[in-house]
């Protein structure tokens, strides 16, 4: 982006980025403050003006949906880092090792001198893909064997239960942590292992939620009118059981960076120089003890938190607003004409 | 014991007269049980129903909750597999019919649910709702799928501007109508009208009632009116059918079976239901029918009907009574019972 700056502009510069990183999700809403307010016509053509009110007034009523601005602001985070991060992540500094956190170095240093925000702001890349990864793969190949199972019953529905109970009879942690040797370590195998492990999660979510879908009149009455089964499936029975897997997605994604912390830990995931925030835990962990250089933890230890702070209360957020009939302020004109239910 | 007796005296219709026939149709849910899920009992919901259903007319199926009328009603359009028995539509067997045919077929014949909140998926608009049997058919391009869903509001009076609205916004009555225009949408033949009115509020019940009589006679439609109450489908059927446990107790034309019911489970229904004059109210006979309705997963030897029954004697334990037709009635009026009459 720009010609290499020297240390301490970069660092002024970086720092000019993260203030406007971090509020970068709000400018959007705030957009909406100064635009005209439409009238009643417009409601059925929404504008970009008509949307960002009606976000606005959506975060107003929920603030947790902030969270959500959080979220984007930590995705931009990982996907510029090489732009936001003051150091490199990997350059080692010994005569500064360990350092508390300074205005030089805001998280402080960790036991070879390299700066922890930026190692922080890198290992963001390699939770937030992993996590996400892991829970896109094992939902979608979950999700898609219990709806299968669920709707189609029989042998069909035998057979898959059988399997994923098979795979729930082991504790997931160590059920990874087999796939992973199995399959040797690296980022990649580490996201297969994990999302294996969850792949028993969302088919029993998912069949239990399509059972009780289809027994539902809609279903039959798609069938009634012709629909043939793929697109019931599809059409009916994905879209209203996808709340209860997106929230048990988001929920899980912190899970699943929790146990890739751990499997980075145990030498299966990212390998060592790279930066991630479970292994910067477990390098920080002697340090803690002796509370020699406690505040080493500080940093991977609040990212972790607010990452899986932000996915809980999001997840949550969009399950109420997911589901029309908890929500009712879906599109603004049912809110502007005051029909809820 | 089912018996699948011929229909003696009832002037056989030339065939192309009658839209569904019905033969010796059973539907039995398997319990299953023991330790590896063997079938263990059935509950015979459906138990050898014989009936037939003619172009143009509106056949009332009655009987208490629980009886088969609603699984009937569902192994006719085969929305549940029929455990034996056949069902002719318009000339086409459809129990033996392949998925892709059954499929196309389905736009002859339709159905309208109980439960207007539960049979409208929540996540589609009105639009969606009744565009997806016209887009199963390939009905046409978006701006005649389009009018099309306009003109079927309106013939449910329905304002056409709720299109991009969901369901969940309307009341029960509104929703009805809402589902009642999907049915529509294909130019159906025949459909089944499960309790169409039974889940609405007392004042909605009329408009949707009339809403379906009017739509019968505007489009030629032939219903099997499916109910739990025999006032309620009184002004609407042109014939009555009577269920009990799986069986047709009693059919006959309405005002036959109205006016000279031949069942007792016929006359007890009957005069469950008021008058609306107070003077004849006061007169009004009520029988009070005891025990419970006995469980279909093992119905009673005989006659189905003689646990409960007054006039209940030997032969009913011991026989089913074939549905004819009795003394002093109708041709097409058939009851099963052995001591048919006041």
């Amino acid at each position: 982006m720009a010609p290499q700056p020297s240390e301490s502009q970069r660092e002024a510069e970086s720092l000019q980025h993260m203030g406007e990183i971090a509020p970068a999700a709000e400018v959007g809403e705030k957009v909406g403050e100064k635009v005209a307010i439409p009238d009643e016509g417009e409601r059925s053509h929404p504008t970009f003006a008509t949307r960002a009110r009606s976000a606005l007034r959506a975060v107003w009523a929920d603030p947790r949906l902030i969270c959500g601005a959080v979220l984007v602001a930590l995705l931009l985070m990982a996907i510029f880092a090489p732009w936001i991060a003051p150091y490199p992540p990997l350059k080692y500094h010994p005569t500064i090792a360990a350092r508390p956190p300074s205005l030089a170095h805001w998280l402080g240093t960790d036991a070879l001198g390299r700066d922890q925000l930026s190692r922080v702001i890198y290992g963001a890349r390699i939770s937030l893909s992993v996590g996400a990864g892991a829970i896109v793969l094992g939902g979608l190949v979950g999700a898609f064997l219990g709806i299968l199972g669920g709707y189609a019953r029989g042998w069909v529905d035998q057979i898959i239960t059988i399997v994923v109970d098979a795979l729930l009879a082991f504790p997931s942690l160590i059920l990874a942590l087999a796939i992973a040797a199995a399959l040797g370590s690296g980022i990649t195998n580490v996201v297969i292992a994990l999302a294996v492990v969850r792949i028993p999660l969302y088919a029993r979510l998912a069949r239990g939620q399509t059972l009780q879908v289809r027994a539902l009149d809609y279903v039959t009455a798609a069938r009634a009118v012709g629909t043939p089964a793929w697109r019931i499936l599809l059409r009916h029975i994905f879209p209203n059981i996808f709340s209860p897997l997106l929230v048990q997605a988001t929920l899980s994604i912190s899970f699943a960076i929790l146990d890739e912390s751990v499997l980075s830990f145990l030498g299966l995931g990212a390998q060592p120089p790279t930066p991630e925030w479970g292994t910067m835990i477990s390098d920080a962990q002697p340090y803690l003890t002796g509370a020699t250089a406690p505040w080493m933890i500080l940093g991977p230890a609040l990212a972790i938190t607010i990452t899986v702070l932000c996915l809980n209360l999001f997840g949550d957020a969009m399950r109420d607003r997911l589901d029309p009939r908890t929500a009712g302020k879906v599109d603004s004109a049912s809110l502007a004409s005051g029909a809820q239910e | 014991m089912a018996t699948t007796m011929p229909q003696p005296g009832a002037a056989a219709p030339a065939q192309n007269d009658v839209l569904v026939d019905i033969r010796g149709l059973k539907v039995h849910f398997p319990i299953r049980g023991g330790l590896i899920g063997q079938t263990v009992a059935a509950v015979k919901a459906v138990d050898g129903v014989d009936l037939q259903i003619k172009r143009g007319e509106v056949l009332g199926l009655v009987g208490e909750s629980g009886c088969g009328k609603s699984t009937l009603g569902r192994a006719v359009l085969q929305l549940i597999k029929p455990t034996a028995g056949t069902v002719t539509f318009d000339g086409e067997e459809l129990t033996t019919m392949g998925t892709n045919h059954l499929r196309r077929k389905r736009a002859d014949m339709q159905m309208v649910f109980q439960d207007p909140y539960s049979s409208l998926d929540p996540r589609f608009t009105v639009g969606n709702v009744i565009n997806e049997p016209l887009g199963n058919f390939n009905y046409g391009n978006r701006a005649q799928t389009d009018e099309r869903i306009r003109y079927l509001l309106r013939v449910v009076g329905m304002s056409p501007n709720i299109l991009n609205r969901y369901a969940h916004e309307f009341s029960g009555g509104q929703r009805q109508r809402i589902g009642i225009a999907r049915a529509l949408a294909l130019n159906p033949k025949f459909i089944v009208a499960d309790e169409p009115i039974s889940a609405l509020d007392v004042s909605i019940q009329a408009q949707v009632l009339n809403l379906l009589a009017d739509l019968q006679s505007e489009f030629n439609l032939t219903y099997m009116f499916i109910a739990h109450n025999l006032s309620a489908i009184k002004h609407l059927s042109t014939r009555v059918a009577v269920m009990y446990l799986g069986h047709i107790a009693e059919i006959g034309p309405a005002d036959e079976v109205y006016a000279n019911p031949q069942h007792p489970y016929t006359i007890a229904l009957l005069s469950a239901s008021p008058y609306p004059d107070p003077d004849m109210e006061k007169t009004r006979k009520r029988i009070i029918l005891t025990g419970d309705v006995p469980s279909p997963v093992n119905p009673p030897s005989g006659c189905p009907f003689h646990t409960r029954c007054w006039k209940a004697q030997a032969i009913c334990r011991e026989q089913y009574p074939p549905l004819e037709s009795k003394p002093g009635t109708n041709v097409a009026h058939l009851a099963a019972c052995h001591f048919p009459g006041q």
